[in-house]
């Protein structure tokens, strides 16, 4: 990926300390923070470029913009003698005038100039409270955003502000430690178990680069957890590397019962054009599409919409099938998703895994101690859960079968700063961090044969 | 040889993690003919070679587990030069500055190379740590352990004073990291060696005063830096014990007392149950009384058989020197007549509460706007 924005990619959009992931499409309307805009602009402009929404699209902002919006704000007052408390009456411009303004399509920028202009308090103010005041409208009315390169860090932050339960309400430093715990690097082989929308195989795929293996468990028939991974543009070969399991065959695996076979599979459909049946089943958006399909229909049906969508290039097809194309997709997804499967049961059989990864809402002990045996010794683990109890029942458990050294079970608290010159300070508000993580490394508990004398 | 995980046996020149308990570890480096002594007895070198790496072995004394060497257990048993980066700051610091295989990172100083190696690791094999160190001895030390480990692939150090020699690249680092007394003084050039196109950079400082004097010129207009973040991280960390708190006897000696105060209309009627002989407390938690139920048959909870000793060998995380009776596995709490037992987690009597501050922020310098009204 390169550093300029390239419509049909997904971005962050930030704004303030609001964070989304989108996909660009040409001449699709974007709704963030209460504003909608086409994103058609925004190409070709680089990642961390600050645009301004002007009717309904995008502008570019540069410095000298900038500086003369600043300027509006110039005079100021020493410190808070002057301050009169109005109770609420020091702005004498009147809601209906500021919708007004809005409607008359000024910009944020203008309304924030309009307000410090007839806020009789605003002059007497000490520079401090002024920015501060200034800061207040900004957030409400400023309509600039950037739009940037996503990255595991943004979508971890994202989800954290954002949707803390869809990831257990997981902390920046358990996530950071969770890959560094289990070395993660380019080529590992990792056992995932990750009820977090796949914030954390996001984390995991960008540490892998260009190679290794992801086992990726997950309950049902089909994985839910991809949904934060599509915004990272992977190319179809990083999304090669994605194998998924289901839960429900671990212990069959275990017993060494053989992976069920999939009737279907062997089912003969006369398709028309094998092309599109391939991009249908191949391309990164279709897991999207189709996982979003997923997660409406419980059961995990995987028969294709009417009109299944596919973004070929930024530009949006839609197909309309027959019924033996269905049928063929369906096939196709199946088969894919077989070979997956069979990849992953040679991963766990082997027993030649280098890490596992736990992050579910799950008790994690019965799982757990069945992936034990995909582990090879002297490699780490790390299992994160919301709670402390089952994590220590999950410690004692380890210790107790002498198949695991070097278990800790932390918990981190991380604090944010306020560092400006004479006003440095922790943050007001602090996360709580809720979350515990376990770590250890498995051994092999019997002595070698070699060694047995003494 | 060590890092190298792609490899699962010991062998000659490979730097091998002796474990004999989480507080006790001891890098070796295996040699043709050498012997080391542990506090289990001799380990001879030749015996090591071949053997899975996570086996266990026999010392003169007693066993360890000879283990890979990870940056993690790198950091726990590193020979200290300098102070060093710890796991959950190194963790925050590789997230933060999005490192990556393929990133190009810049650090100084090297110190003991406790985070270079976890950098290191996190960009191989595709890209490189270029590391600067002034003092001539942790230079050459440091030098020789990167070599040592085979990691001389994916990092260069060099001898000199970054704030006034600078980096060795320009416009080539996607992150930038400093660990030295005046972080403010280098940080044009770390801009200098931060790619245009946008980077990462952190500064790690145990005082605030420093902390101050770099956040202020991130923050001046025309920087390049944007997203300017200070945070500080402690990490607890758990023993799990079982603990047994006395049951007090509150005067239920007299069978009639005892009745009343447990009956379902006694205020005790909730928790315990009692048998017909059995003393308050004894066993049995009630499981799934439901409001109005009569609880006939209570679900007992085997006594067990409490020993206060049983924790703290297990609370090492290292088991194999354990004494104590064995821990049959998991027990939910339970009451008996001598207490109530349950495990938790403790907290140890001390920590490292404070590391350092770390700063981060954004590098931009072509799209960085001055949005901050404030200075
Ligand atoms: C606290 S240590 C770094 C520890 C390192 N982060 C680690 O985890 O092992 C700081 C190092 O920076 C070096 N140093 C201080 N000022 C420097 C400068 N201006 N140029 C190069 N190195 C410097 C010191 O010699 C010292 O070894």
């Amino acid at each position: 990926m390169n550093d300029y924005i390239t419509l049909g990619e997904s971005v962050i959009l930030k704004k303030g300390d609001v964070l989304k992931a989108v996909k660009l499409l040409p001449k699709k309307l974007i709704v963030f923070e209460r504003m909608r805009f086409v994103p058609d602009n925004a190409e070709g402009a680089l990642f961390g470029s600050t645009f301004k929404i002007d009717r309904g699209g995008l502008v570019l902002v540069n410095q000298e913009e900038v500086n003369q919006e600043k300027n509006a704000v110039t005079q100021s007052g020493q410190d808070n003698r002057g301050i009169v408390d109005t109770h609420g009456d020091s702005q004498t411009l009147k809601r209906e005038c500021i919708l007004q303004m809005k409607e008359e399509g000024q910009s944020g920028e203008q309304i924030i100039g309009n307000l410090v202009n007839n806020s009789s308090t605003f002059t007497g103010k000490t520079k401090f409270s002024q920015t501060k005041y200034v800061k207040k409208k900004q957030k409400k009315y400023s309509s600039y955003i950037q739009i940037h390169k996503p990255t595991a860090r943004l979508i971890c932050k994202l989800y954290i502000n954002r949707e803390p339960a869809k990831i257990l309400n997981m902390n920046l430093d358990s996530i950071s430690q969770i890959v560094t715990a289990t070395n993660i690097r380019q080529g590992s082989k990792v056992v995932v178990l990750e009820t977090c929308s796949g914030m954390l195989l996001a984390l995991i795929m960008e540490r892998l680069g260009l190679e290794g293996c992801v086992v990726n468990l997950h309950v049902g028939e089909t994985p839910s957890n991809l949904f934060a991974l599509s915004h990272l543009n992977l190319s179809e070969d990083k999304w090669k590397l994605i194998n998924s399991f289901p839960l429900s065959q671990l212990g069959p695996l275990i017993a060494g019962h053989p992976l069920p076979s999939d009737p279907l599979l062997n089912a003969e459909v006369e398709v028309k054009d094998p092309e599109m049946i391939y991009s249908l089943t191949h391309e990164q958006d279709v897991v999207v599409v189709e996982e979003k399909a997923n997660l409406m229909s419980q059961d995990g049906n995987d028969e294709p919409d009417k009109d299944t969508t596919s973004f070929v290039n930024g530009k949006r097809k839609r197909h309309y099938l027959t019924d033996s194309e269905k049928l063929a997709v369906k096939i196709e997804r199946r088969k894919k998703r077989h070979e997956q499967k069979e990849f992953a049961y040679n991963c766990l059989q082997k027993g030649q895994m280098d890490a596992i990864i736990m992050a579910c809402r799950f008790h994690p002990t019965p799982i757990f101690m069945s992936l034990m045996g995909s582990l090879a010794p002297s490699k780490p683990f790390a299992i994160y859960h919301e709670y402390q109890e089952p994590l220590m029942e999950l410690f004692v458990q380890l210790s107790v079968s002498n198949s695991a050294i070097n278990l800790q079970l932390c918990e981190t608290f991380m604090r944010n700063y306020q560092v400006l010159s004479e006003r440095t300070h922790p943050h007001v508000m602090m996360s709580t961090g809720r979350g515990y993580l376990l770590t250890g490394t498995k051994v092999n508990k019997e002595l070698p044969s070699t060694n047995k004398s003494d | 040889m060590g890092f190298d995980t792609s490899r699962s046996n010991v062998a000659y020149n490979d730097l091998v993690i002796v474990f004999m308990g989480h507080d006790s570890m001891l890098p070796v480096t295996v040699k043709q003919g050498e012997i080391t002594q542990t506090k289990f007895g001799a380990l001879k070198h030749n015996e090591l070679v071949g053997h899975e790496f996570g086996a266990k072995f026999n010392c003169t004394k007693g066993w360890v587990y000879i283990l890979q060497p990870t940056p993690e257990l790198w950091t726990t048993t590193l020979p200290h030069r300098t102070q060093i980066l710890y796991a959950p700051d190194i963790a925050m610091i590789t997230f933060q500055l999005e490192l990556k295989p393929g990133s190009v990172v810049c650090e100084s100083g090297t110190g003991s190379g406790s985070l270079s190696h976890a950098i290191i690791r996190t960009v191989a094999p595709t890209g490189h740590l270029h590391t600067v160190e002034f003092n001539q001895d942790r230079y050459e030390k440091a030098g020789v352990e990167f070599e040592n480990h085979g990691l001389s692939k994916n990092v260069t150090i060099y001898h000199r004073d970054v704030i006034n020699d600078g980096f060795p690249v320009e416009n080539a680092a996607d992150a930038v990291f400093l660990d030295i007394p005046r972080p403010d003084e280098a940080l044009p050039q770390a801009a200098k060696a931060l790619k245009s196109s946008g980077g990462r950079i952190c500064s790690f400082s145990p005082c605030i005063e420093q902390t101050q004097r770099f956040c202020a010129l991130l923050r001046r207009p025309g920087s390049g830096f944007r997203d300017v973040e200070t945070i500080e991280i402690v990490r607890k960390s758990h023993n799990v014990k079982r603990v047994n708190i006395p049951v007090a006897d509150i005067g239920l000696g007299n069978p009639e007392v005892k009745q009343h105060v447990l009956s379902d209309k006694g205020p005790l009627n909730y928790a315990y149950e009692t048998g017909d002989d059995l003393a308050i407390g004894h066993v049995i938690v009630r499981t799934n009384q439901e409001a109005g139920k009569p609880c006939k048959p209570p679900k007992r909870q085997k006594v067990e058989n409490v020993d206060s000793q049983e924790s703290n060998s297990e609370a090492s995380g290292n088991v194999q020197q354990k004494k104590g009776p064995e821990d049959k596995g998991y027990t939910a709490p339970s009451a008996t007549k001598f207490g109530y037992s349950f495990r938790t987690c403790i907290a140890p009597k001390e920590i490292y509460g404070h590391t350092g501050y770390l700063t981060f922020a954004s590098y931009c310098p072509e799209v960085c706007l001055d949005l901050d009204w404030c200075q």
